[in-house]
């Protein structure tokens, strides 16, 4: 088991070096001087060099590279904001965070909540009429972009029907329709995987033997055949966080919802690019970790999955 | 000396794999329905200037903006006057624009990365697995959407050409991944088969094995994945756009409509509704269409 974690996570720190590098030059590679920016157009070119040495500009890109991953580290630094009078990336993070935190919960919790059962019941009565009308559903929903089903919603909930608000972010009616929007593919997602799990696990023998022996239908699905058919479920909750934290960046900005996706495209138009920088990365880290640990969850669970892997 | 054996096809007639294929895929009415609305996005896309009856950045300014539909336009005017039904077409021509382009930079990546790792094994093989497990790693357009931030939040405006330029590298990085594994796999399996072993007992150049004798053969499930991909290409774009790092204005976009007629949803919702329908109807339409072509040509469910 040890090994099994042990590699997992020597295998998360090359992609994260990696991924902050592609971060790292990405932001070098655009067509910004950010000295100039602070300096303003008049600035004598002396002030210009103190700022670029001020800033550890001056040195070579890999020593950047080396300083600011040091920086991060050693300190949390993620740099200072150009746009907001240099306030530390670092606090806006700690600010917006919790709130995109807040939104990712609630979605994934609905998601859970929808399509387990949903999912369950569509495999219980397969090819029924309950199964064909939630696949249907569940095949709209896959297909259907954020960015239709978030304004569709506003349009018939909030501004037809008049009950939830259009956006914003100050009590809990606020947060129905962007957690629908966001939880809505994963929800259907879920189900999908969940009912086809399902449906494996019910044709195997030994559920056949638990029934031929006279366990009830009801008793042997939840004690023997829910466990097992949620197992594989389990590793499409960590891609299903991939599909929250990108769709938080539309959702957010759907909803004016004061977090890290709002931000970083507010940020955009202000040229703040440290701030951009700073959450792409705390997002990169973010989705890693929370993957090494379904991972590392699932190794506990399954422990043929990390025996295998022990040995290899 | 080559002795040359007069080579006889023995088999019996077989229809090829194409046919094979078309007779799977003519049972499944879904997905006839969605190859024809794919058939006529590629039409509209390729006669949109044809098609439309005005210029995607001509403004007609009459009255209150965004007009209702009238007389002289079939969908009504957003709020700069400019036709939205034209604008729906020419977002047809963006779309798979950028589709065909972002699928043409994964396919170019991902076929030579994953048959080099393939066909060679070994460390090359190991290295250019874990370059892509690492992007991999990467959900969805997250990658995309961050690396266009990063481009875009640069102090100087940027060229329309490398503006372009960017947003089909930051689309085609996020997809080449998943066909370097699927053609690894698969040059892999196909590196074992007599044939590839008697081009190189003859000598045949390692170039000429990868590209005349393994490629041909991978042609099917590439083909099956680049049309699952497109589904997602055109999400991606519509999704970059929606968030104003996408394709860049004038140029009409579905999903930069989307964004705009967001301010007007309850004056004029079918400024809204429109191109959210053909955002939807097309990720659907190609959806379908790549899972049905997947189970027509996988050579694992034909017996």
């Amino acid at each position: 088991m040890l090994t099994f974690i042990l590699k997992r996570l020597a295998l998360a720190i090359p992609t994260l070096l990696a991924i902050s590098l592609v971060v790292f030059i990405a932001a070098r590679l655009a067509p910004s001087d950010p000295i100039e920016l602070m300096a303003g157009e008049k600035a004598s070119p002396e002030t210009v060099a103190r700022l670029r040495r001020q800033y550890g500009l001056d040195k070579p890109l890999l020593v950047q590279y080396g300083n600011y991953v040091w920086g991060i580290v050693a300190h949390g630094d993620f740099g200072r904001s150009f746009a907001r009078g240099g306030q530390p990336v670092s606090q806006m993070i700690a600010q917006d965070f919790p709130v995109t935190a807040q939104l990712a919960v609630t979605a994934m919790l609905f998601a859970v909540l929808l399509g387990l059962p949903v999912g369950v019941l569509a495999a219980l009565y397969h090819n029924a009429w309950f199964d064909r009308a939630a696949m249907a559903v569940v095949v709209a929903l896959v297909s259907v972009p954020s960015i239709v089903l978030g304004p569709l919603l506003v349009l018939a909930f909030s501004i037809r029907l008049g009950w939830l608000p259009v956006s914003g972010w100050e009590s809990p009616i606020y947060l129905i329709l962007p957690t629908v929007t966001l939880g809505a593919r994963s929800a259907a997602l879920i189900a999908r995987f969940m009912r086809s799990s399902l449906l494996d696990v019910l044709r195997q023998d030994y559920l056949r033997t638990a029934i031929a022996k006279g366990l009830s239908r009801w008793r042997a699905v939840w004690r023997h055949a829910l466990k097992n058919a949620f197992l594989p479920v389990l590793t499409i909750l960590g891609t299903n966080f991939g599909i929250l934290l990108t769709g938080s960046f539309v959702v957010e900005t759907l909803f004016q919802i004061p977090g890290i996706g709002y931000e970083s495209i507010n940020s955009i138009s202000k040229r703040d690019y440290p701030v951009i920088q700073g959450m792409a990365l705390l997002v990169a880290i973010l989705f890693l970790v929370v993957n090494l640990i379904v991972d590392i969850l699932y190794g506990l669970v399954d422990p043929r999955v990390s025996a295998q892997e022990g040995q290899a | 000396m080559i002795q040359r054996i007069p080579l006889e096809d023995t088999s019996p007639a077989s229809p090829g794999p194409g046919a094979e294929a078309w007779r799977r895929l003519r049972r499944h009415p879904v997905a006839l329905a969605c190859g024809l609305y794919i058939l006529l996005l590629v039409l509209v896309a390729l006669f949109a200037p044809a098609l439309a009856p005005y210029p995607y950045d001509a403004m007609d300014t009459r009255g209150v903006l965004p007009a209702p539909p009238d007389a002289h336009h079939l969908l009504g005017r957003d709020n700069l006057g400019q036709d939205v039904f034209s604008r729906l077409l020419y977002g047809a021509r963006v779309s798979l624009s950028v589709a065909a382009g972002v699928v043409a930079i994964e396919v170019v990546i991902g076929v030579t990365l994953g048959l080099i790792a393939g066909y060679y094994g070994g460390t090359t093989d190991l290295i250019l697995m874990r370059l892509t497990d690492v992007m991999f790693a990467f959900p969805d357009i997250l990658l995309a959407i961050l690396l266009r931030a990063i481009v875009m939040s640069g102090s100087k405006a940027v060229s329309l050409g490398t503006n372009l330029a960017t947003l089909f590298l930051a689309l085609g990085l996020v997809g080449w991944p998943g066909i370097a594994r699927l053609v690894r796999g698969q040059a892999l399996a196909l590196r074992q088969k007599e044939f590839i072993e008697a081009a190189r007992a003859i000598g045949v150049r390692d170039r000429h094995i990868l590209w005349r004798h393994m490629l041909p053969n991978l042609l099917s499930p590439i083909i099956v994945q680049v049309t699952q991909d497109v589904a997602g290409v055109i999400l991606a774009e519509a999704t970059l756009s929606f968030l104003g790092i996408g394709v860049p204005p004038p140029f009409p976009s579905w999903g930069r409509m989307i964004n705009e007629a967001r301010d007007f949803m309850r004056s004029q919702p079918l400024l809204l509704l429109s191109p959210s329908l053909a955002l939807a109807l097309t990720v659907m339409a190609f959806n379908f269409f790549g899972d049905a072509l997947r189970d027509a040509l996988d050579p694992r469910l034909r017996q």
